[in-house]
């Protein structure tokens, strides 16, 4: 590890402390779900409804999710659509971990050991997978990481003892919104730093220009393992917060219309663009749960109709995406 | 600025989601079911018969002198949606008691949120064991697949004296793994013998290799305690490849589409249920017949439970004369000999009903009476 | 022994439906080297024209032979109306673009399709009604072959041999080929390209529409969903024979749809999914040209 991940990471542990401390605080103003946490007898009577509750979460969860493949996407120009099984691997792993052998343990410690299996399980598959299949470009390399998403999520649908066919269900529930967003915040902060820094720059240069790059000195082969293996790591992390936020997992979730979902979400805001990545998972996430009330009537999911339109329309009329190059103030590269 | 732009936008879109309209005048009760996807009969039965007991009621003057009102939620078969679906309905809808589900996944998938909240849910149908075990809050007024394998079993040994039988399960379906090892346990405890055990998913529509496996081991019938449309292909498909010996299975069966799908390959098969139209008492003839004129079908046993629960729920909350969460928990805890469609109701310390089964035979495209099983 | 021929036989009904999608994928990809993702919805969209026609204007008549072929026909025209509407207003568009839109713009279609078919079909799943005659044939020895299969086998070769002869024996066909050579040169060289493929399209998605219609005869249950995987699988065939190669993917479906069986039959049947994509997987590290393509690594 290089003396810029270990900064890194003490700077990863300084925000989870913070978002614990946060997380007691929001708790004192009823932000937090009845669950294991707090025990809250009857009604929901907190400042926001755990429906709009599960539903910020789930957006800071696509976030995280967006932002990851941005970095492989956007950011080192490897089109992946492989994104749902590492959401999946983290998602079984720190739910497994966390159940079998931390059900009583103190909510910080199941957070920080569940987390950090979930990514570095994600991590490590995502190297084994990286190692043998970013020698593929373009479509191959779509199809590739598909069909190993696909087969992570039926291996995952043969072991029963994480629930098989029939999901898991009991999984501990200790993530609040407090903690999600301060750790959301973090993702987003971390990615920004390796797109400004020496490996941003080299996968950026591989993006443009790979022959060129190559001439440079950078070994291609090696950025992009970097960058597949960081983005694998953050969305294990991913799944382990929608694991734990969610409390029942189902392989169904973890197809791969989740990694389309996700590229749509890139798509969106516009490829290559941190903001836009951030932009498309939050309008791909809200706008859906907003036509609920439509669904209901209705009685169709417009959810997915919106997301095909969206996509389709955005590659015709406006292929550089909502945010096309562009950053956010606070998130471009000075 | 855009920043500002996006978040009212977002903003927006939420106030635009949930309106919190206030109906203190009304009881509100919730129902979520499965009415799209693969088990779409079993979640329209549902709520047709929760609609007729309501109808009842309100004609009465409904309970504790408001009327009754109905939401019921679609989670398209999905246990994710389902668990939506009842965080929705307490905590927007704000409904005093929950009536679902059909399916033992997606009620597992729902009860812990009602537990959670102190809101009573009362499952019609959902016969594995582990959905009341969920708490004190979650109650159901079906028999159990501890029992319900026994019958299969026992009718099969017993009165067709059959002794070899294969078994095709369903590994989606918490039901259908939990009820295939029940009717296994008591099969082979009776002398049987359990000569081959495949599974299959929920939405896959080709079982011939399962069922090649399952005939090379010659069984005297095959058990498959899954969903009709399921069990509509894997009728067909056994007839194809030349499996003449019957099928046999649980409430699972019990759709109209299970004759529609299956065809003539489902004439001969039999299945246990909680209820048949043929039962003479008055009670069952008179829920046929309204039923009848107001839905213009005959209602199956989803229906009938669905009438059922909703007739103890009503019933539970005249006597706890309070639609406080806890009481009424009480109240229906305390339910005793009431006088079902599907029989004599009364809830036991696992908050489960303990009642008879029938066994039902596909004769001519309806479900003929064969026997009743008792526990 | 038996049991392998039983599988045999109806592994090789499977990977005959796998075939005719697989050779839309395989035609397409050829001339204009896009994944038509939404073709395995075409697919759908074919089973479920044929579903509706039979059940309005065959209504409550007998199977037949002459009423099958009927539906299959009109399944196949309202099939590649559907083809040639995406490839019109989607795909044409963006024919100068990168790669990566129209792959997405594909993604775009087939959720597009899938889940606009729940919304005009209904999302729960429908029943195919029973427009041909069926038999069981048994051939002795405890394996028996169903007329349906039979069915499936002639339809699908009977189609197969009309594609051969119009590609290799047609002016039309030579054209498609000189496209999928170079679309630059046969530009040059005065074919009409946006006229070649369109017709491509109608062919690949006519030829889905067949596919859907004989899937909905041997498994009657179908749904707006149905698409996704048997046309991941397709196309999947079609990588194996090598992409691009219509022989090729005749030999990679049928190779698939008996792997698939025999899996499901002797190892899992949870895990027959599974085998396609290790497949994809191994084919694409280790010989990305398929069965019978060229051995060199492609690069975009």
């Amino acid at each position: 590890m290089t003396k810029k991940f270990n900064k890194t990471l003490l700077i990863m542990l300084a925000f989870a402390v913070g978002a614990l401390i946060l997380n007691f605080i929001l708790s004192k103003f009823s932000l937090t779900p009845g669950a294991l946490l707090h025990e809250k007898p009857g009604r929901f009577t907190g400042l926001i409804s755990p429906y709009y509750y599960s539903v910020l979460i789930i957006m800071c969860v696509n976030i995280i999710l967006s932002v990851s493949l941005a970095l492989l996407n956007g950011f080192t120009g490897l089109f992946t659509m492989g994104h749902a099984g590492f959401m999946a691997i983290g998602a079984y792993t720190s739910a497994s971990i966390v159940t079998f052998f931390l059900p009583t343990a103190p909510i910080i410690i199941q957070l920080l050991v569940g987390s950090l299996c979930a990514g570095l399980m994600a991590a490590v598959i995502g190297f084994v997978i990286g190692i043998s299949s970013l020698r593929l470009m373009g479509d191959y390399l779509g199809m590739v990481t598909l069909g190993f998403s696909e087969i992570i999520r039926i291996v995952l649908l043969n072991i029963d003892a994480v629930g098989g066919a029939r999901g898991m269900t009991d999984i501990p529930v200790y993530l609040n919104l407090g903690s999600v967003l301060l750790l959301t915040l973090l993702t987003i902060l971390v990615i920004k730093r390796i797109r400004d820094g020496r490996l941003g720059r080299a996968m950026l240069a591989i993006k443009e220009n790979e022959i060129a790059a190559t001439m440079m000195g950078i070994n291609p082969l090696a950025i992009k393992v970097k960058s597949f293996v960081i983005a694998s790591f953050i969305a294990g992390v991913a799944g382990s917060f929608f694991a734990h936020s969610e409390g029942y997992l189902s392989t169904q979730t973890f197809t791969f219309v989740k990694s389309f979902e996700v590229i749509a979400m890139n798509v969106v805001g516009g490829l290559g663009s941190l903001s836009g990545a951030i932009l498309g998972a939050g309008i791909l996430t809200v706008l859906p749960e907003g036509l609920r009330k439509v669904q209901d009537i209705t009685g169709v999911d417009l959810r997915m109709i919106i997301y095909a339109l969206t996509m389709i329309l955005i590659m015709i009329l406006r292929p550089q995406g909502l945010m096309g190059n562009r950053e956010w103030k606070w998130l471009s590269s000075k | 600025m855009k920043l500002i732009l996006q978040t009212l936008m977002l903003a927006s879109i939420f106030a635009l989601a949930g309106c919190n309209s206030n109906k203190g005048d009304k009881i509100m009760i919730g129902n979520f079911g499965s009415l799209t996807g693969a088990e779409a009969t079993f979640g329209l039965s549902t709520r047709d018969g929760i609609i007729l007991a309501l109808e009842e009621w309100n004609k009465k003057g409904g309970v504790l002198g408001k009327q009754i009102e109905l939401i019921a939620y679609d989670n398209q078969g999905k246990p994710e949606e389902a668990r939506l679906s009842v965080e929705k309905l307490i905590n927007i809808d704000n409904v005093v008691a929950i009536l679902g589900e059909v399916a033992s996944t997606r009620s597992l998938a729902g009860a812990p949120v009602a537990q959670q909240n102190k809101v009573p849910m009362i499952s019609p149908s959902s016969t594995n064991p582990m959905v009341t075990q969920k708490g004190d809050f979650i109650f159901r007024v079906c028999f159990i697949d501890p029992f319900q394998g026994e019958v299969i079993a026992k009718f099969a040994y017993n009165s067709l004296k059959l002794r070899k039988a294969a078994i095709l399960r369903d590994s989606k379906s918490d039901y259908s793994m939990g009820l295939s090892q029940f009717f296994a346990n008591t099969f082979t405890a009776l002398g049987g013998e359990i000569v081959g055990d495949e599974k299959y998913a929920s939405g896959d529509v080709d079982f011939k290799a399962q069922l090649t496996n399952l005939k090379s081991k010659q069984p005297d019938f095959i058990y498959v305690p899954g969903y009709y449309t399921e069990v509509g292909l894997v009728a067909r498909q056994a007839r194809e490849q030349g499996i003449k010996v019957p099928l046999m299975g649980g409430d699972g069966w019990d759709s109209s589409k299970l004759t529609e799908i299956g065809g003539e390959s489902v004439e001969g098969n039999y299945f246990s249920n909680h209820y048949t139209v043929e039962d003479p008492r008055p009670e069952v003839q008179n829920f046929i017949k309204n039923y009848k004129a107001r839905f213009g079908t005959t209602p199956d046993s989803l229906a009938a439970l669905a009438y059922d629960s909703a007739q103890v729920l009503f019933d539970s909350l005249k006597r706890a004369n309070t639609i406080d969460g806890e009481k009424l928990r009480d109240a229906i805890a305390a339910t005793k000999d009431f006088p079902g469609v599907t029989g004599i109701i009364t809830l036991n310390k696992e908050r489960d009903a303990v009642k008879s089964a029938v066994v039902l035979q596909v004769k001519d495209g309806l479900f003929k009476f064969v026997e009743t099983i008792n526990p | 022994m038996n049991d392998f021929i039983q599988h045999t036989i109806n592994g090789l009904a499977l990977g005959s439906i796998y075939a005719l999608v697989a050779l839309g994928y395989t035609m397409v990809f050829g001339v204009l080297q896009l994944i038509n993702f939404a073709h395995g919805d075409i697919f759908m969209v074919g089973s479920f024209i044929g579903l509706y026609f039979a059940r309005y204007f065959l209504g409550g008549a007998e199977p037949s032979v002459l009423g099958t072929l009927l539906v299959v026909g009109v399944a196949m025209i309202g099939s590649a109306i559907v083809g040639v509407i995406i490839e019109k207003f989607a795909y044409r568009p963006l024919r100068k673009a990168p790669r990566i839109n129209i792959l997405i713009t594909a993604i775009g279609v087939s959720l597009f399709l899938q889940y606009g078919g729940q919304l005009v079909f209904g999302a729960s799943p429908q029943f195919f009604p029973n427009i041909l005659p069926r038999q069981n044939i048994d051939l002795g020895g405890d394996i028996f072959l169903d007329s349906n299969q039979i069915t499936i086998f002639l339809v699908s070769f009977v189609l197969m041999v009309i594609l051969q002869y119009l590609v290799f024996k047609t002016q039309f066909g030579r054209a498609m080929r000189a496209i999928s050579h170079s679309l630059d040169t046969a530009n040059v060289i005065g074919i009409n390209v946006n006229k070649v493929i369109l017709i491509t399209f109608i062919i690949g998605s006519s030829l889905a529409g067949a596919a859907g219609v004989l899937y909905g005869i041997a498994y009657p249950k179908i749904d707006p969903l149905l698409g996704l995987l048997p046309g991941l699988k397709a196309f999947i065939a079609a990588v194996l024979g090598g992409i691009g190669n219509i022989t090729g993917a005749v030999i990679g479906a049928v190779l698939l749809g008996l792997s698939e069986t025999y899996v499901a039959g002797y190892i899992s049947s949870t895990y027959r999914d599974a085998l396609a994509f290790v497949i994809l997987i191994l084919v694409l590290l280790l010989r990305p040209g398929g069965i019978l393509g060229s051995k060199k690594i492609e690069k975009v």
